[in-house]
Parts: structure tokens; sequence; C-alpha cells
């Protein structure tokens, strides 16, 4: 079932009905510490998943490994069905079809705004200079600041920021997109405008994964949760399932610390 | 207990009686700087006065007239127009221009093998940066001064001996045969085949390589097995009429028996078509047979004494090849743009680069051949004894009688090289190591050149990579995860950030190279600083030599700072 045989053109290599990305198994060691613990999901195209979890629990390094920015040592990772493995033209394929967002936003603060937007359409996609722009220019209206365009990332506020690097992730056209703890690093008053923008993108049948700590964000968009502890995932259920009946200890723990 | 007025809570028990315009902060930073300037001059004045008082007891009162007096003395590395009958002026001139032939060049080789150490010092490959490294800290942690002796040792141990040096190019005389260039053409020609798009059912890039292929190899083949048959068309009427109809059946075939696999069934029709057309042209004497000659001597002598090249004359036709060349860079400029608009609108990533450097390519060749093409005149005037006569080419050069212009007029190619002869002992008859002609490079520019090139490298290369670890890493995981590959992080994201932090250090390394150029002395290289320390010796004018030292290298840094702060401005951060 697994294709690891590329084509050129832009095709889903899953088979209809198949998880757009199954993880089975996954394990990750940091030296002797071990992070990931036989880590199995699929995500179902259109769905959004919200990770949470204690920090050091590694629910981030799990959204990390799906597009490599960690290895993960055992398992299987499929993503759209190609199997993220060493061979680097599987990463970059994948890569291409994954969009993220960091909690830091990692903007390039020696570019426009628009040249953040359009490099990556115009060098990995090969798109023309016309068409990247008219899509930075969609997405920089989608994410509500158009008139942003001609500024350096150091010009705007973290908010901002964010929603540049939301439309910077979506310019690839991406199939699934990746959350790192989007609003940790933003201030109290910002961090609405920028779940407006994600609850917007979930709305429009975004593949999602989500890592934060927004519980009212979770409640109102997840269509799955899961809890991660010590590497491990302890819990998995819809938001209604999650907070209101919780079945594992730890996660009445940690919901009776946060709620 | 008086109170203070403006200092309440002082518990002072004696009011001070300084006025309140010396108490004010603004009034004490200028008295102060005054004194200082006062203070300053004064020494100065006094320091002057005395150097100027003892200089005028001996005669010498510091000068500039001394520059137009004869030096008298000649110098190891100089320039033609240098003897020891020039003046102390043109002693002080070449000895600038070897300056700054050491650090221009130098400030070249160690900005890029500085960077490649850098990024080689952060490489994945195990043994790529741990050998940087070690070499690294090896030139970091020794003296320069010792470096350069040791690889003036190096250099000059490791050259064979003036007498018998290492010649490189063998002697001989070569062809190019003309059809090379002509395929050449054809090659790049095919390179433009893949703008236009493909239709369906049409032949494909694919096609036409084939077809040049299957030319090429019957006509090369033709050449090597019956090169009697070249332009044998009326001779042999059968056996082409065979030839003719064997691979028209062949062309046949490939297009009938091949159906289904369209791919294959147009490369077959291309190679069987080409080798059809190789063949006629190889028959009918199309393409040309000729070559034309290069003729090489030993040009290249490395010895003890130096590296000695030959001397490269532009001969009277270099200026009509020089328009082929210029129609070349014309048209490069042109594809250059023009792809560049196309790359824009379509998105397609033309390799515009190597269009660019294959026209100029071909028309460098082309016109090569062109004027090379136009036939030397049969017989030249040559001057004998006061008569003149008229010889073949041949004949004066084998009698010696050729002059350089002569050579320059009557060359048949635009670029003329003149290998070095060697100078031959009379009574011995073995070469003395001196040459009659052609430029040297001695081994004391290569070893300060080399010495000062890789140790200042070894401090850029840590400079670039503190550059780029400087980078945060989330920019090289933005990087990743929007699918760029390692070589467009490098160039897009890592490097022009890290610029930001390398400029001003990398700043001062090139001020270091061009200041440590003067440890020329060690390696007995003549470069300002030794020459000068000649002249003081020789005319006494020592305060005005060491100025003009000093200004010198003054001048050299201040323009050196200009370029690296105008370079840094526009690497700077916009963040408000």
């Amino acid at each position: 079932m697994t294709t690891t045989e590329l084509k050129p053109k832009r095709v889903s290599h899953a088979l209809e009905g198949d998880p757009i990305i199954r993880c089975e198994n996954v394990n990750k060691w940091f030296g002797e510490f071990h992070v990931l613990r036989d880590v199995s999901v699929n995500v179902q195209p259109q769905e959004v998943v919200v990770v949470i979890g204690p920090s050091g629990s590694g629910k981030s390094t799990f959204i990390r490994c799906i597009n490599r920015l960690e290895e993960h040592q055992e398992g299987k990772i499929v993503v759209d069905g190609i199997e993220m493995g060493n061979d680097i033209r599987n990463i970059a394929a994948i890569r291409r079809e994954i969009g993220m967002v960091f909690q830091q936003f990692n903007l390039f603060p020696h570019m426009t705004v628009q040249d953040n937007i359009t490099l990556a359409p115009m060098k990995v996609r090969n798109w023309s200079r016309d068409k990247a722009e008219a899509k930075a220019k969609e997405l920089l209206q989608r994410v509500g600041i158009p008139e942003q365009a001609k500024k350096y990332p150091g010009q705007l506020s973290g908010g901002q920021q964010q929603r540049v690097a939301i439309a910077r992730a979506l310019a690839m056209e991406p199939k699934i997109m990746l959350f790192d703890e989007p609003t940790s690093a933003l201030d109290p008053e910002m961090i609405k405008e920028v779940l407006d923008v994600m609850k917007e993108l979930a709305r429009s049948g975004m593949t999602m994964l989500v890592v934060t700590h927004e519980m009212g964000f979770a409640r109102e968009v997840a269509d799955r949760i899961l809890f991660f502890d010590q590497g491990r995932i302890v819990e998995s259920g819809t938001p209604e399932n999650f907070f209101d009946n919780a079945q594992h200890p730890r996660t009445k723990l940690f919901l009776s610390q946060i709620l | 207990m008086a109170a203070i007025p403006n200092a309440p809570g002082g518990t002072s028990s004696i009011p001070l009686p300084i006025p309140a315009i010396l108490r004010d902060s603004r009034v004490l930073s200028v008295v102060g700087q005054i004194l200082f300037a006062v203070i300053l001059v004064f020494a100065i004045s006094q320091l002057w006065g005395s150097i100027l008082f003892n200089l005028s007891e001996k005669n010498l009162t510091p000068n500039l007239n001394f520059l137009t007096n004869r030096a008298g003395f000649d110098i190891g590395e100089r320039p033609e127009w240098y003897s020891s009958a020039s003046s102390y002026g043109d002693a002080f001139t070449v000895g600038l221009i070897n300056t700054l032939r050491i650090v221009v060049i130098g400030l070249v080789l160690t900005t890029i093998i500085g960077i490649l150490g850098g990024i080689f010092l952060l490489s994945s490959n195990w043994l790529l940066r741990n050998v940087t490294r070690g070499i690294v800290e090896l030139l970091r942690n020794t003296p320069i001064l010792l470096q350069l002796i040791f690889w003036y040792t190096v250099v000059v141990a490791s050259l064979p001996d003036a007498r018998t040096p290492l010649t490189l190019l063998p002697e001989g005389r070569y062809f190019i045969a003309i059809r090379w260039l002509i395929y050449l053409g054809l090659a790049a020609f095919l390179w433009f085949g893949h703008l236009r798009q493909r239709k369906p059912g049409t032949p494909g890039r694919l096609f036409w390589l084939m077809a040049i292929l299957g030319a090429v190899l019957a006509f090369e083949i033709g050449m090597l097995l019956f090169p009697t048959m070249y332009g044998q068309v009326g001779v042999d009427g059968v056996p082409l009429l065979v030839y003719i109809v064997v691979s028209l059946a062949l062309i046949v075939v490939a297009t009938n028996q091949l159906r289904g696999n369209e791919q294959l069934r147009w490369r077959a029709i291309g190679l069987t078509v080409g080798q059809l057309a190789g063949g006629l042209l190889l028959i009918f004497a199309v393409l040309p047979r000729d070559g034309i000659p290069f003729e090489l001597y030993p040009s290249i002598y490395i010895g003890r004494r130096g590296i000695v090249l030959p001397e490269v004359y532009a001969t009277a036709r270099f200026g009509d090849w020089l328009a082929f060349v210029a129609v070349g860079v014309a048209l490069a400029l042109i594809l250059w743009i023009y792809f560049g608009r196309l790359i824009e609108q379509t998105g397609r990533p033309y390799p515009r680069l190597l269009y660019g450097v294959i026209a100029i390519v071909v028309f460098t060749l082309i016109g090569w051949t062109a004027v090379s093409l136009e036939p030397t005149p049969p017989t030249i005037p040559v001057t004998q004894e006061g008569t003149t006569t008229f010889m073949t080419l041949a004949d004066a050069r084998t009698a010696g009688l050729l002059t350089t212009q002569d050579e320059i007029l009557y060359a048949s190619q635009p670029i003329l090289y003149l290998p070095p002869v060697p100078r031959l002992n009379n009574s011995t008859g073995l070469p003395t190591g001196n040459y009659t002609r052609g430029s040297s490079i001695s081994p004391e520019y290569v070893a300060l050149l080399f010495g000062l090139v890789i140790y200042t490298s070894a401090f850029v290369a840590e400079i670039v990579r503190a550059g780029i670890l400087a980078v945060p890493k989330g920019q090289i995981e933005a990087s990743r995860a929007l699918g760029f590959s390692t070589a467009q992080t490098l160039r897009m994201v890592i490097l022009p950030q890290a610029m930001r932090v390398i400029i001003p250090p990398l700043a001062s390394q090139y001020l270091n190279l061009a200041k440590n150029s003067s440890l020329a002395i060690a390696v007995a290289y003549a470069d300002i600083v030794m020459v000068t320390q000649t002249i003081m010796n020789q005319s006494g004018q020592s305060v005005t030599g060491i100025t003009m030292i000093m200004l010198t290298y003054l001048t050299m840094s201040i323009i050196i700072s200009i370029f690296t702060n105008i370079a840094n401005r526009r690497f700077q951060l916009v963040t408000r």
C-alpha cells in the first residue's frame, strides 16, 4: 500500500480513504532519554488534531518528526502515501506538502513580508513571480494584513508576524499544516488575532496538527485531542469526551491544574 | 553649619570657593579637552622641532627633492621600466606596486578560502570538519613570521634546481578539427531545444540528440574506416546507392516496427536519419576535414628562481577576434535578461548562466577559427645587414630573423604566446637558469602570498563559522520546513543573515592582511617597506620615508574600510 515511488505531477500518493498521516509505533530517543514511546496515530484528510500535554512530554518532538525536523529512530511515518525515511527525495516531497508554523515565527528578517511569502513557491514549486505575488496578496488579505506586504518582519508586531508566518506556509499550498505552539510567544492581546486565522483555516477544510496550550481553541476547533505524557499518547478523543469525561488519571490531574 | 546652595543634604563642613561656572559639567568637559589639545600640540611641536634641529645639523632636513635622485640599486621583483638608473621615486612606486600585488590578490583569495573554510568547519562530514579544524588551529596558534619563513623554505626546497627546471606544456603541433566546433555549436543549439514545450506526436529533444549523435558517429567512424570515401561521390555510385537504400530501409523499419513505444521510436528514427545525414555529409565532403594547427613549445619553467611564464601578445588579428567575442558576450547578456524575464514569468528554472557561457564559448571558438583561416602572406620582408629581402615565414623563423614585432604582425592566430627562451652558458652550452624572454613569478612572491592568505583565511574561517552559528536555528528549520534544499538554505537564508555578523570582524582581518604584508622583508620580497628602507639608508631621508610608508598604509586601510562599511550597511536589518 505504501508507495515510495515519486511521480513528477503533484498527485496524492495515498489511496482513497487512507489517512493522510499514518504513524506506527514511532520511537525516538535523545541520547538516553526516551522522548517518543510507541506513538501510533492516524490523521484523516481535513481533520483538525490538537496535541496537548505537559512540557517535556514529547508533543513538539512528535509533530517535528512528521516533517523530519527531527528524525525518528523506530517505527514508520507515512505522509500522503510517502514513507519518511532517509531518502532525501522523499523528504523533500513530503516537506513540500506540509506547512509549518513555529512558536518563534522564524520569518526571514532580511526579506520583506512579500518576499518571505513568495520565495518558497518560486524556488521550490517554480511558480512565476506574478503567480507567487498574486498568491501572497490573496493570503495577506486572508490573514488580515494586506497593507504590510512591503514591510520587514522587524517592523511588525508579534501577532502580525505570526500571521505572516501562517501566510508563508500556506503559500506553498500544503495539504497539511503543523502548528508548534503558535501563540506561546505572543502578548495575550495578540493571541486572539492568530487563533482567529487558525479557526478560519480549520473551517476551510485544512488538515491541521496543532500543539497548543489554548484549551478554548482546542474545545472549539478540534475534531480530536491527543494527550501526551512522557512520550506516550495516554488519552485520545473528541473535545467533549476529553474535557468532560477524561479516563486516565494523568489527564484528570492535568485538566484539574489548568482549567 | 552654613547651608550650601543647590546641595541639599550636603554634609561638607567647608564651603568650597569654586564659582558655579566651574562646577558646570559641560564647561568642565570643554575645558578638559582644550587642555589636552594644548598639551598634545606642545609635545608634538617640541618633538618635531628637535628632530628638525638634529637633522638640519646633518644637512638632512626632511623634504621630497631626493625622490628625483638616481636610486642606483636594483630590485629583485621589478617591472621592465625600472633599472638601477631610475629615481628613488620610481623605486618607491615599484615597492608600492609589489605591495598592491600581494594585498589585492591576497584579499580576493582570502575571502574565497576563508568562506569555504568556515563552511567546512560546520560540515556534517566528520573528516572534512575535523581536518579543517586541525589546520585552522595550527595556523591560528603559530606566529605569522614563522609561517612565512616556513613556507618560503618549503616553496624553495620543493622546486627543482633552476638549471634543470620542470617544464610544462609538451612540445608539439596539435590540430583542432573545424568540424568539432560545428558539433559543439549543434550541441549548444540542442540545449535550447527544451525551450519550447513539446507537443505530443512531435519529435522531442531526444530525437535531435540521437540524430546529431547518429550523424557524428557516422561521419567520424566513416573518416576513421574509409578515409578515401571523403568527397568520392562520382567514383563509387553503386555503393552510395546501396548505402542510401539500406539507410532508408532502416528508417522505415524504425518507423513501423516500434509503434507503441513513442519515445524509443523517435530515438530510433533520430539515430537512423542522423547516420544517413552523417554519411552523406562525409561522401559529399560537406563538413570540412581540416584542422587549425596549434603549436606548443615548453612554455612554463618551474625552478628554484621562480615560475617563468611565456610572454602573451595580441596580434594583428586580435581585434577581429575580439569582435566575435563581443558578439558572444552581447548575446550572453541578451540571453541573461531574456531568460531572467522568462524565469519570472513561467517560474521554470532555466540555467541562464550556462546559456551565457555556451554563447560566449561558441562565439570565441568560431571567431578564433574564422580569423585563423585567412592565410598568412607567402613571403615577408626581412632586413638583413641593411638590405631588405623577401623570405617565407618559415624560412625567416628558421634563420632567426623574425623580431617579436614580426611575429605579432604575421601570426595566424589572434593571441600569440612566445615561450621563454632559456639562456645557455656560452662555454658549456647548459642552461644557466636565466631566460631571455618571459615573465616570472618569484618564489618569494608565492611564499608571501600563500603564507598571508592561508594565515588570514584561518581567522576568516573562524569568523564565518561564528557568523553562521549566530543565525538562529529556527531560521534553518523554517527554511527546511518550506522545502528548500541545503544549498538553497545556505545561499538564501543563512549567508545573508550571517554576513551581518561576519563583515565587521572580516574588515579587521582584511586590514591585518594589508598590514602584515610588510612582513615581506622576512622572505626578502621587495615590498614598499623593504624598498623604502633601502631608500632611507642611501638617502638618509628616514623621517620622510617613514611618513610615506605610513601614509601609504593609512590610505590602503581607509580604502578597505570604506568598502567594508558600504557592505556592512547593505546587510543591516530593517527593524523600524
